[in-house]
């Protein structure tokens, strides 16, 4: 049911089988990340929440004031950057694309990191404030990225280009954010790091904020599912998914526009978080097969699970350092190290040895 | 194997100009290729063949000119309706990045005919299947393309092409990489086609062959049709002599024409 047997094309029964699967587990680490915690585990409440149980009023706090906004954030962060991280490396060919490569992600922090420096607090506050400047940043960014592919010659791959402007833009936008953390003051320069270093405190954030959030990378996560086929046809090349019947440039607009929009989301929120776009997508790739059409939603509810994990393990030091470590932090020492033995697997695979 | 191909319309191609810059590259072509009919498209390295091949397929604007397949303006076409009538097989395409399988690629040939949320059904597997196993390529279905070798890959793209069962096969240099046995068969499969109503036109280097293969020639020469017709009438030795810079000759043999180069003293 789960195998991708020799040959044979997807099938509805696997992609209902693993999807499935793959939400067990999200609802699993989901239900743990709720039970554990800097005020002690609430396993059993959990469980007897689940089975229909009244609680009492510190433990609804704790569950549902402070942790489950977080469990939540952690999920549609995880979801927005693993989807979008697929999509890149699809679009533009390139196995190492995701958000940050693209400087889509660093246009988003760059802008934010402008507005906390700045300390700009006319505009909407702080929980406001910095997301409006963040989705400008990544419009930015988005812009001069999609303006750049204009500059490929007709007939020939806008890859490249666009690829090439992303590293120069991230590398650009990345030394402008260094050069505002040496202009600021030490304590700024300390909240500034923490953000940029991505962080789940979201407990702040109020109902309405958490169910826009929700609701826009719901929408373009499912958006972004609408061109899983053309993305199969447009990973062998501009040239093939044209003469297939794929509008290939049109496609790539899109699909680069709707994914930007749910990174600067997340971005936003929560910083700088590496490696989810990376590590979920290539994981699941060499699980699931290439198929767009079973690896997005995959990688919807892979990137979930994976965030909310590490966010579970950043929340769970918080005995040994006394202090929550930023999530971006875990997310870069789970997913570097996974990263290498997932490239050794399917390089060895490329060599038919696997 | 493909019995159910559309009969092809006739492709026709007005004033065709193409620059890149300053650089012209087809200075108004004129051809009428009727459906039904293989054509073969001859000339020197950079003569224009494959920007008059992409132009044909609506893969590439021309500078100036006009384009009509099956008396529709390539031009105004979407690109699903464009793939319904022709299929397009570049050289050096399909760069393999994901391990899509084989048989997944080959499929994919179905693209224009199948709706975005549908997955192969048995019918199709099993003409995807039938034309795998027509190009001698049954034993790679399950293997990933990215271990293809050159020439095995240039089939599985001929064998997406013919999956989709577009009445146009625009094929550039379809033999090119392959062994002797795989060449002919290409070329089979290539009058196979036209003779069940489809069309190809196929770029290619082999003047022998195109003697062999082809109902008709084109011939390319300083971004124009130097030259059109059956190959015995289109094909002379002072032309081709002319456009390849070298002494052509023909020599008969069971009926044909057999083509070698000799140097002329300056190549």
């Amino acid at each position: 049911m789960f195998a991708r047997r020799a040959g044979e094309p997807l099938t509805r029964t696997r992609i209902i089988a693993w999807l499935t699967a793959l939400l067990v587990v999200e609802l699993l680490v989901a239900m743990a990340a709720l039970a554990i915690g800097s005020s002690g585990a609430l396993l059993g409440e959990v469980i007897a929440w689940v089975s229909g149980d009244e609680l009492s009023a510190t433990t609804r706090a704790i569950l549902f004031d402070a942790r489950l906004p977080r469990v939540w954030f952690a999920a549609i962060t995880g979801c927005a950057l693993a989807t979008s991280g697929a999509v890149f490396q699809a679009v533009l060919r390139n196995p190492l694309a995701d958000p940050y490569v693209l400087g889509i992600s660093s246009g988003a922090a760059l802008c934010a990191t402008l507005f906390l420096a700045l300390g700009i607090t006319q505009i909407g506050g702080a929980l406001l404030g910095a997301p409006l400047f963040a989705l400008g940043g990544a419009a930015l960014s988005l812009l001069i990225l999609l303006g750049a592919q204009r500059w490929a010659p007709p007939g020939r791959d806008g890859v490249y280009v666009l690829l090439l402007t992303g590293v120069i833009f991230n590398a650009f936008a990345s030394a402008l954010i260094t050069f505002l953390k040496a202009i600021v003051s030490a304590q700024k320069a300390q909240e500034l790091l923490f953000y940029l270093m991505g962080s789940l405190s979201v407990e702040g954030l109020d109902t309405t904020t958490m169910l826009a959030c929700t609701a826009v990378v719901s929408a373009v996560t499912c958006a972004l599912f609408w061109f899983s086929r053309d993305l199969n046809l447009l990973s062998l090349g501009d040239q093939d998914a044209e003469a297939l019947g794929v509008n290939a440039r049109g496609v790539r607009r899109w699909v680069v526009g709707l994914a930007s929009i749910s990174v600067a989301v997340a971005v936003a929120y929560t910083g700088l978080i590496g490696f989810v776009g990376l590590v979920i997508p290539h994981g699941l790739r060499l699980l699931l097969g290439p198929d767009h059409r079973l690896l997005l939603p995959a990688c919807a509810l892979g990137g979930a699970s994976f965030l909310t994990f590490c966010d579970l393990l950043a929340r769970g030091c918080f005995e040994w350092f006394s202090m929550t470590l930023p999530v971006g932090v875990v997310t870069s020492i789970i997913g570097a190290p996974l990263f290498v033995f997932l490239l050794r697997r399917s390089m060895m695979g490329a060599r038919g040895v696997r | 194997m493909s019995s159910d191909t559309a009969k092809a319309g006739a492709l026709v191609l007005e004033g065709v100009k193409r620059a890149f810059g300053e650089v012209s590259i087809l200075n108004g072509v004129n051809l009428r290729c009727e459906g039904g009919q293989a054509w073969a498209i001859v000339g020197a390295n950079g003569a224009g063949k494959s920007t008059m091949m992409k132009i044909a397929a609506g893969l590439q604007s021309p500078s100036s000119g006009k384009i009509t397949l099956d008396g529709e303006d390539v031009r105004s076409m979407d690109r699903r309706s464009l793939a319904r009538k022709r299929a397009v097989v570049g050289a050096g395409w399909s760069s393999q990045l994901f391990d899509f399988t084989t048989l997944e690629l080959v499929l994919m040939g179905e693209h224009a005919n199948t709706s975005r949320w549908s997955l192969p059904d048995d019918a199709q597997i099993e003409r995807a299947r039938a034309v795998l196993e027509r190009l001698d390529l049954s034993h790679l279905a399950s293997r990933p393309a990215t271990v293809l070798s050159s020439g095995e890959l240039q089939r599985v793209m001929l064998a997406r092409a013919l999956v989709s069962r577009s009445p146009w096969l625009m094929l550039d240099e379809p033999t090119a990489n392959l062994d002797m046995r795989h060449q002919l068969q290409v070329l089979e499969i290539i009058r196979e086609h036209c003779r069940q109503g489809g069309s190809a036109l196929v770029i290619l280097h082999d003047l022998s062959l195109v003697e062999a293969y082809f109902d008709q020639v084109a011939i390319l020469h300083e971004g124009k049709i130097a030259a059109s017709g059956s190959p015995n009438e289109a094909m002379s030795e002072a032309l081709l002599s002319d456009v390849f810079q070298v002494n052509m000759c023909a020599v008969a043999l069971q009926n044909r024409r057999l083509w070698y180069a000799t140097d002329t003293g300056d190549v």
